[in-house]
């Protein structure tokens, strides 16, 4: 999806494959190429460190930070040999997997009781219902619902779901972004998949329920 | 997880190659229970399918085109700071090499081998050998190999020649040179002793 700023780049730029406008950013320091570059990505990679994250905030913070890197290291760590946005797609995943995983490092849900609440960790989390209100006025109905179920998914499982279905990522690149096998990550999406069916259904149960 | 449950998926996904493909599509027709499987997944996926994508905030886009733009002036400081540490490394190799090849033709220069023979100061290990007996502070460790042969090491000063001559005199009462002609032509400035008759 392009952002309206995208016409105030010129129509050349828009015919010229990745590998062209990361070569005049780079040697040129072509400020259009770039944005050309991001206008081109912003989106999906937004969307899978959102999907995964299901936090505004944080989703901005982690894809400044992805950008930044992207902007700082290109000089000295990207091989123009590459797909560049495989190159930014690692760079993305490597920071949102590490936040999560310092977010499950540092929850110590057996010492963070409150004295002046009289509440433990588990009482002060917000309602499920509530998480992501805000986000979720701003995406249709079905998204923040498909949304909700794939967070329930093990952090594997939606990895290979939202680089596939929001990046339309070949497993190859899957596998090699993720360091696992293509059979893996072929494995871990049949796996997503039946886990995903399985919560559709009791979804759909509930539904004809209350019905 | 084994291929067959992998194959439904990499049907599903266009991961097969046209020959697995039509393989696949042959058991589908004779596997009812593949099929259900299939039709299931495939209907999960294409819910997926619906899922729209996000867009970043627009100041967050402007805070990225920012930080670009700074990049020029730093992108032109890493030149020079990559230029210089390249010149850096380069003069230091230089030197270095220069270092060792002085080092080198010092230990091999005609000028100071001048007038060795077996009695002359200046003595030399076997060169092929990795051990040194050489000892820093002055004192000589010998060293014997499994042939029995002697070995050792030293650069003697002029003013201890007739120490050295006296030490000579008294080896060879008890020791005898080794007599290996191919050895005595490849090296010639070799003095081996050895105790065996």
């Amino acid at each position: 999806m392009r952002l309206n700023n995208s016409d105030n780049i010129p129509k050349n730029y828009e015919q010229m494959q990745d590998k062209e406008l990361v070569h005049l950013f780079r040697k040129k320091d072509d400020q259009l190429a770039f944005r050309e570059l991001m206008n081109r990505h912003q989106a999906k990679v937004y969307s899978y460190i959102f999907s995964m994250i299901q936090n505004r905030e944080v989703a901005n913070d982690i894809f400044q930070e992805t950008f930044t890197k992207v902007i700082t290291k290109m000089d000295d760590t990207y091989n123009e040999q590459g797909k560049w946005i495989a190159w930014v797609m690692r760079i993305a995943h490597n920071a949102t997997i590490d936040h999560i995983r310092k977010q499950k490092r540092f929850v110590d849900v057996t010492s963070s009781y409150d004295e002046e609440s009289k509440t433990d960790f588990y009482e002060r989390l917000p309602d499920e219902d509530s998480i992501g209100q805000h986000d979720k006025m701003e995406l249709d109905e079905s998204t923040s619902s498909l949304l909700k179920h794939i967070s329930k998914l093990p952090e594997e499982q939606r990895t290979v779901v939202m680089l596939r279905h929001y990046y339309e990522m070949p497993f190859k690149e899957i596998a090699e972004l993720t360091d696992v096998s293509i059979n893996t990550a072929l494995g871990r999406m049949r796996y997503a998949l039946i886990n995903l069916r399985k919560m559709f259904d009791e979804e759909h149960e509930k539904e004809s329920n209350n019905l | 997880m084994n291929k067959k449950d992998i194959r439904s998926i990499a049907y599903l996904y266009n991961e097969m190659d046209p020959s697995e493909k039509l393989e696949f599509e042959r058991d589908l027709n004779k596997d009812n229970d593949l099929l259900i499987e299939v039709e299931s997944l495939r209907n999960v996926s294409e819910k997926l399918g619906k899922i729209q994508s996000v867009e970043p905030p627009q100041e967050l886009i402007e805070a990225i085109h920012g930080i670009a733009d700074k990049r020029n002036g730093t992108a032109k400081h890493s030149y020079w700071r990559t230029t210089l540490y390249a010149t850096a490394a380069l003069i230091l190799i230089g030197m270095t090499s220069g270092i060792l090849l002085l080092e080198s033709s010092d230990n091999n220069s005609p000028g100071e081998t001048e007038g060795a023979s077996i009695n002359t100061p200046i003595l030399f290990d076997n060169p092929t050998s990795t051990s040194t007996s050489i000892n820093r502070s002055g004192k000589v460790s010998p060293w014997v190999d499994n042939n029995e042969v002697i070995h050792f090491q030293d650069r003697l000063h002029a003013s201890e020649n007739a120490a050295t001559d006296s030490i000579f005199r008294k080896s060879f009462q008890k020791l005898t040179p080794v007599t290996d002609p191919a050895e005595s032509r490849s090296l010639p400035r070799n003095l081996h002793l050895t105790g065996n008759r």
